[in-house]
């Protein structure tokens, strides 16, 4: 709580008698001169509330001390009043250009300049408690955005855990996925900076990878587990896995302004294209397809390669990056693919790592 | 500080009620800074300033007087100094004014009679 008054004048006579004023209810500082006023302020700009100031004082004089306080944002929390013998309007105009919020003439009535001065004082303090108010709503606010975006990530991998564990699968897959991409952003944001990605989207296409498979939960059990090849017509019904994840996201939320689903939604229809066109559900080709979706299916594809299936015995992490980078599974932007090999050390130290 | 002091600055004009006022009624400060106004240089470098045709000394002693004169309610010195205050405020050159002198003389005279008043109180 601020409750100390700076008051500063090279008569002692003037310093003595805002004392008698006050000091019943403020904690009174004295200052001689514009050079002593500096170093008080300096030193106790925090329990300082208001400063009583004279303008023509030896050394530094009172519109000296308005521009420290100014240039060194005090005047925005401490309230500066001019106390003058000269009752000239230039020094009364020159004062409020300068920010003081009032100016009294000398002598005085004492009585009529408590009042004044309690009231700026006060004004203030309300000022500055509704001022502090509003930053620790704003920090509130910013926590309470923190938590929600966590929650939303929380409930993400949810339900591409809850997808995965139908599959009879650990979680792991899109943890591993995830991690993957993840690697694949850093690479493209180094070597390809035309593609704009920041630490913050490279972040939310991470997490929204966790949705590339959530239309499996469409899919019955009969073909989503069976042992084995799957035929032609089952291989269809599998397909539109991609098709109802991006319609169970749009369920959800129908607009992009939240980019997790902008991104979800993406990765979720688009991860099984190919660059070539030859990919499903829409056969895009090239940069149609968004740049997400891309990542996501290197990633995919590389961690399939690698995992155990109950149709095939894992590729060792050589064998995985031959098969991608020689187009064996289809074809994927060779611009992408270059930060795949330059990332390829990554790719394997991580497979190593979650196996 | 007794009735009759009160009294006799009275008479010469001093506005003792309001002075006291402004100094929150206590009479020991007030009677304090009384005291010590004969002992003040200001007034004397008025006169020497104005036998010097210093402007910028004249308008700075002359300011510093009025401010503590009136603090103290010595308005028939204030009043008169304010006058001499207002003609050298702002002067580019040492004003061509021939009410200086008066004013001053004017002045001088209610300082001696006050500053004898202080000084039979002072002991």
């Amino acid at each position: 709580m601020r409750n100390t008054l700076l008051v500063v004048d090279d008569m002692e006579m003037n310093r003595d008698i805002l004392e008698l004023i006050f000091s019943d209810s403020y904690k009174i500082i004295k200052a001689e001169d514009g050079l002593q006023a500096i170093a008080m302020l300096e030193k106790y700009k925090d329990e300082i509330c208001a400063v009583l100031l004279d303008i023509f004082m030896p050394n530094m004089d009172g519109f000296g001390v308005l521009d420290f306080m100014h240039k060194n944002n005090m005047d925005s929390s401490i309230p500066t009043v001019l106390i003058t013998g000269d009752t000239s309007n230039e020094v009364k105009k020159k004062g409020y250009s300068m920010g003081v919020s009032d100016v009294i003439e000398k002598p005085f009535d004492s009585q009529i300049v408590k009042t004044r001065i309690d009231n700026i004082v006060e004004l203030y303090l309300h000022k500055n408690s509704l001022e502090d108010l509003v930053d620790e709503q704003t920090k509130k606010i910013m926590l309470q955005a923190e938590k929600i975006n966590q929650t939303n990530r929380n409930l993400w991998d949810t339900l591409g855990a809850i997808v995965e564990f139908r599959n009879h699968e650990s979680g792991m897959h899109i943890y591993r996925v995830r991690e993957f991409t993840r690697v694949l952003l850093a690479s493209v944001a180094e070597n390809y900076p035309e593609y704009g990605l920041t630490d913050e989207l490279i972040d939310a296409m991470a997490f929204a990878s966790v949705m590339h498979d959530v239309g499996k939960i469409s899919v019955s059990d009969t073909i989503l587990l069976k042992p084995g090849r799957l035929t032609d017509e089952e291989f269809e019904i599998m397909k539109t896995h991609t098709t109802k994840g991006s319609e169970i996201i749009d369920a959800v939320c129908d607009t992009d302004e939240e980019i997790y689903f902008k991104y979800g939604r993406q990765i979720a229809r688009s991860h099984h294209e190919r660059y070539d066109g030859r990919g499903y559900p829409d056969g895009l080709t090239g940069d149609e397809i968004p740049l997400c979706a891309q990542i996501v299916s290197i990633a995919d594809v590389y961690d399939a390669l690698v995992s155990e299936r109950v149709y095939k015995p894992p590729f060792t992490p050589s064998e995985a990056f031959r098969m991608i980078t020689n187009g064996e599974c289809g074809q994927f932007n060779p611009k992408l693919l270059d930060c795949f090999k330059i990332a390829r050390k990554q790719f394997e130290e991580l497979a190593d790592r979650l196996k | 500080m007794n009735n009759e002091f009160i009294t006799e600055l009275e008479s010469k004009g001093v506005d003792v009620k309001t002075a006291l006022a402004r100094f929150m009624g206590n009479v020991n400060i007030y009677k304090k800074f009384l005291i010590k106004f004969p002992d003040d240089e200001n007034f004397k470098k008025i006169k020497t300033a104005i036998d010097a045709k210093d402007k910028d000394a004249a308008f700075m002693a002359a300011h510093t007087v009025k401010g503590v004169a009136a603090n103290l309610g010595l308005n028939p010195i204030s009043s008169t100094v304010e006058k001499i205050v207002e003609i050298f405020r702002g002067a580019n050159e040492y004003p061509n004014d021939p009410n200086i002198e008066a004013l001053y003389d004017e002045a001088e005279k209610n300082y001696i009679e006050i500053c004898d008043i202080i000084s039979k109180y002072s002991q």
